[in-house]
């Protein structure tokens, strides 16, 4: 079983839609998700004060949608949806002040010859080295990443989440995607000593 | 990691992929609830009451002093120096003692973190009073007068609430208005400086998680600094809500709340009286997006709302957005012209040459112009052969009497209640002479940094000079607008007025026209009230000329101000529209003078509606006498003033408004019969094609009869 699934929470969330208790429902999955989806929030976000706002909001939308929830998915890729949905839209609000905004696509800049001035520091700390890396990641990248990697989702199941549209051109796109992370991510390592070439 | 994809990644990388892949789940806040019994300090649990953003709330005995109390047991990991902190500052906040904040009793810690002993309240939240509706007007003026005087307590100590809203409010069985959590919504908080920080209120547990942010002023979603305003931002909103029973700004998501208070207004209140009308203003006021339109203060804003509750509006702070420019026809020749605000009419005599579109596209400008707007109802137009309007060539010898047949026409469009003159630089002379003329068509003069002849003057020599090799670049804003001259912004915005007012042949033959003005004859013939004002050092015209001016003119009142710009909006303007305003009201009040006006009376009689007959009367009062008597036997009137051929279509149209036993007067006749009758205004009508709006009255009584 994946990280924050629960066998329980389709099966509880179905009974409240049931009975007509959106706000059961609601609280189900925000019992039995709540936690994950708070830390995939903070891993996307880097931020646990902009995670715990934008956790709010998905709470909200939630509570406002669960109605109209028909089992097309997992209650539990459904709520990623959201969450990854409603990260981004906090990513492009006004309010929002405090991270830096991260780059969308360029994620190039992890394999950038540039960085190699660093790289007798970085091959001392590979903790420091990852926070580096990290940083240079896109929100896409890390979402894809810990949905994937740690939250173990099927490649269908992270194209519902963070696609629009046809699930399978979006899964292989998102392969694809996932491939070109591993490859920056390995030329990274290799020229900061971190790994050896193959 | 209990699943991962493992055959996504290869052996070497997997280490890292799956390190930046980590997501570590987070536990969500939980409450934990004492059960009744448990202890707490010397306070003894008797139940749960209520959660809150900060914490739960029980009903608690205290043992030492054997009365009840509202616990508050803070939530939230807190370090010890936040504990410290917190405790510090709370105590602090303890010695507030105001009817309209609730009390803190106590502020102490234990190992569970730190707790508050409030005074228990008995009675229920403004959330619930306007989950059943809105409130009656009266309802709105009180608990908004209880919250403004709690607010006012607060910011006296500095501190700034941050989280008002109606779940803050406590509405007492005994009618009196609460404070809650006063301040502590800043305390709690690591960063209070962050925009975070002020939205930490909404509460991630469901069952409480639709949001709080409703009444976040738009510095706080900003994360800009917060101040008293912000306060008065949520004010605004909470008034909102008590009188429309809705949200001023709501959405589906805090990001659309956030938006909304950033880029939009929100729906208008509906309004059914003046009180109504006037706690609308006040609202909008509250809810200005720039925190410097909106109330200083609390008590600024408890005297605006004490306003409200007879039906007063408060000023508005915002600035005016450009009114359209319209075309007046003048003999052969359109003058563009604009009207803005309410108040004392004031018509606005333009110097040499004029832009009154250029005016509005500078932000100080604006500012003077909508202050000026609040007070008074402003007619501003282009001189002829200027700005936006005829570009006629300007002939000297006809200079005079062109330019006061343009006051003619625009005196005519301030409707039909006198106004008053503001003629600036070359206008000050052009409403001397108008002044000296037509005294029975206008209230008052003002005249503003002129002088009575422009010929021999230095200045036009200088001028002249710039006009010649610098115009179109800003270069004359040295001699106009002295003190701002060195504003690169300024200068550019002068550059573009120079250009929209006029080319450079233009400007130089308006130029030579104004050097044959002299109205010094006319000095001594004016016989109106009138006030002349200058800046001592207008590098333009000298400040003795001013003086001269008033001087000369019988009763006239000088008033020397501070600065050196020639134009009045440029610099420091406060006092000059003080003064504007105070000599436009005292005008207004003034009777229309020794000349007896005829007046035209046109009646029915109660029953037959289709007979209109029309009398004319020497003077207005007999004619408003005559009125009167067919009013009281049951018929209608209406009476306007002037030759009787153009006043009687008039009086006619306006008995279409009048009903049986009503008087409607125009405003010319309330004017003139002020002092003796007393008027209820019907609003400002267009009677007949081609004649200026009226701005009709009815009689109610007479002033003696109380």
């Amino acid at each position: 079983m994946a990280r924050g699934e629960s066998p329980d929470v389709d099966a509880r969330v179905a009974r409240c839609l049931a009975a007509g208790d959106d706000r059961g429902a609601a609280e189900a999955i925000a019992q039995e998700l709540g936690p994950a989806l708070r830390g995939y929030l903070c891993a996307v976000l880097r931020s646990e004060d902009d995670a715990g706002e934008v956790f709010a909001d998905v709470c909200e939308q939630v509570l406002k949608n669960v109605g109209g929830f028909r089992g097309e998915s997992t209650v539990k890729t459904w709520a990623y949806r959201i969450a990854w949905r409603t990260a981004m839209h906090f990513r492009r609000s006004p309010g929002r002040r405090r991270a830096a905004p991260l780059r969308t696509e360029d994620v190039s800049g992890i394999a950038q010859p540039a960085r190699s001035a660093t790289a007798q520091h970085l091959r001392t700390d590979a903790k420091d080295w990852l926070a580096r890396i990290r940083e240079e990641l896109s929100i896409e990248d890390q979402s894809l990443l810990t949905l994937r990697v740690d939250r173990g989702l099927s490649w269908n199941d992270v194209a519902v989440v963070m696609g629009d549209g046809d699930v399978a051109k979006t899964s292989a796109l998102l392969r694809k995607r996932f491939e070109r992370i591993k490859e920056r991510l390995r030329a990274a390592a290799m020229r900061d000593g971190l790994v050896e070439e193959r | 990691m209990a699943s991962s994809k493992s055959d996504d990644v290869d052996s070497t990388l997997e280490p890292f992929v799956r390190e930046l892949a980590r997501a570590p789940d987070l536990e969500l806040a939980k409450p934990q609830r004492l059960a009744p019994g448990a202890r707490v300090d010397r306070y003894v649990v008797v139940e749960h009451i209520g959660d809150g953003g900060m914490g739960s709330v029980y009903r608690a005995r205290d043992s030492r002093l054997d009365r009840f109390v509202a616990l508050k047991r803070l939530k939230g990991a807190l370090d010890s120096e936040r504990v410290a902190r917190f405790l510090r500052e709370a105590r602090a906040l303890a010695a507030i003692s105001h009817p309209n904040v609730v009390a803190i009793h106590d502020v102490g810690s234990d190992q569970d973190g730190p707790f508050l002993a409030l005074e228990l309240l008995d009675g229920e939240t403004l959330r619930d009073r306007v989950g059943r509706g809105p409130l009656p007007a009266e309802e709105v003026v009180r608990v908004g007068l209880g919250v403004l005087a709690a607010l006012g307590a607060v910011h006296q100590r500095g501190v700034v609430h941050r989280d008002l809203k109606p779940e803050n409010l406590f509405a007492t069985r005994d009618g009196q208005i609460k404070l809650l959590d006063f301040g502590l919504a800043k305390l709690t908080h690591d960063r209070v400086d962050g925009a975070v920080a002020d939205r930490g209120s909404v509460d991630t547990r469901t069952g409480a998680m639709l949001g709080t942010c409703s009444y976040m002023a738009p510095e706080q979603v900003r994360g800009d600094a917060v101040d008293a305003r912000t306060d008065l931002f949520a004010f605004g909103a909470v008034l909102y809500e008590m009188l429309s029973a809705r949200r001023a700004f709501d959405g589906a998501t805090s990001f659309q709340v956030w938006h909304r208070i950033l880029q939009t207004e929100p729906p208008a209140l509906e309004t059914h009286d003046a009180v109504t009308t006037a706690l609308a203003c006040l609202v909008e006021r509250c809810l200005a997006k720039d925190p410097a339109d909106r109330f200083a203060s609390a008590a600024a804003a408890m005297v605006a709302l004490e306003a409200a509750a007879r039906g007063v509006a408060p000023e508005s702070r915002r600035l005016l957005a450009p009114p359209p420019v319209q075309y007046a026809r003048v003999g052969a020749v359109h003058l563009a012209w604009q009207e803005l605000g309410h108040g004392p009419a004031v018509v606005v005599v333009p110097g040499f040459i004029s832009n009154i579109e250029g005016l509005w596209e500078d932000d100080d400008c604006r500012r003077f112009l909508t202050r000026m707007a609040e007070r008074n109802r402003v007619v501003m137009f282009d001189k002829r052969g200027t700005g936006l309007s005829d570009r006629v060539a300007a002939d000297p010898r006809f200079g005079l009497e062109d330019r006061v047949d343009d006051v003619i026409g625009m005196v005519e469009r301030a409707g039909d209640e006198r106004p008053v003159l503001l003629g600036v630089s070359e206008g000050g002379a052009i409403v001397i002479q108008y002044a000296a003329t037509y005294p029975e068509r206008i209230a008052g003069a003002v005249v503003y940094a002129s002088t009575a002849r422009f010929g021999g003057n230095e200045i036009l020599s200088v001028l002249a000079e710039s006009v010649r090799t610098t115009w179109g670049t800003g270069g004359s804003l040295r001699l106009f607008g002295a003190s701002v001259a060195d504003d690169p912004e300024k200068l550019r915005w002068w550059a573009r007025w120079e250009r929209g007012a006029a080319s450079p042949g233009t400007a130089a033959a308006h130029l030579a026209a104004t050097e044959h003005l002299d109205v010094r004859s006319a000095l001594r013939l004016v016989r109106v009230p009138c006030l002349v004002m200058h800046r001592p050092g207008d590098p333009a015209v000298d400040v003795e000329a001013g003086r001269i001016i008033a001087e000369r003119i019988p009763g006239a009142r000088f008033v020397e101000l501070e600065g050196c710009d020639h134009m009045p909006m440029l610099g420091d303007w406060e006092r000059f529209l003080d003064e504007l305003h105070a000599h436009a009201s005292a005008c207004q009040g003034s009777k229309l003078g020794p000349i007896a006006h005829p007046a035209v009376v046109a009646t029915t009689d109660a029953s037959r509606h289709s007979d209109v007959a029309v009398a004319a009367f020497a003077d207005i009062p007999s004619a408003v006498e005559h009125a009167l008597a067919v009013a009281a036997a049951g018929g209608r009137a209406a009476v306007h003033t002037g030759a009787p051929d153009r006043a009687a279509p008039i009086a006619r149209a306006a008995l279409g408004i009048a009903k049986d036993g009503d008087v409607i007067a125009s405003g010319l006749v309330r004017g003139a019969t002020v002092e003796r009758y007393r008027f209820e205004e019907q609003g400002v009508r267009l009677l007949v094609d081609g004649a200026p709006a009226t701005r009709l009255f009815s009689i109610a009584g007479r002033v003696d009869a109380g």
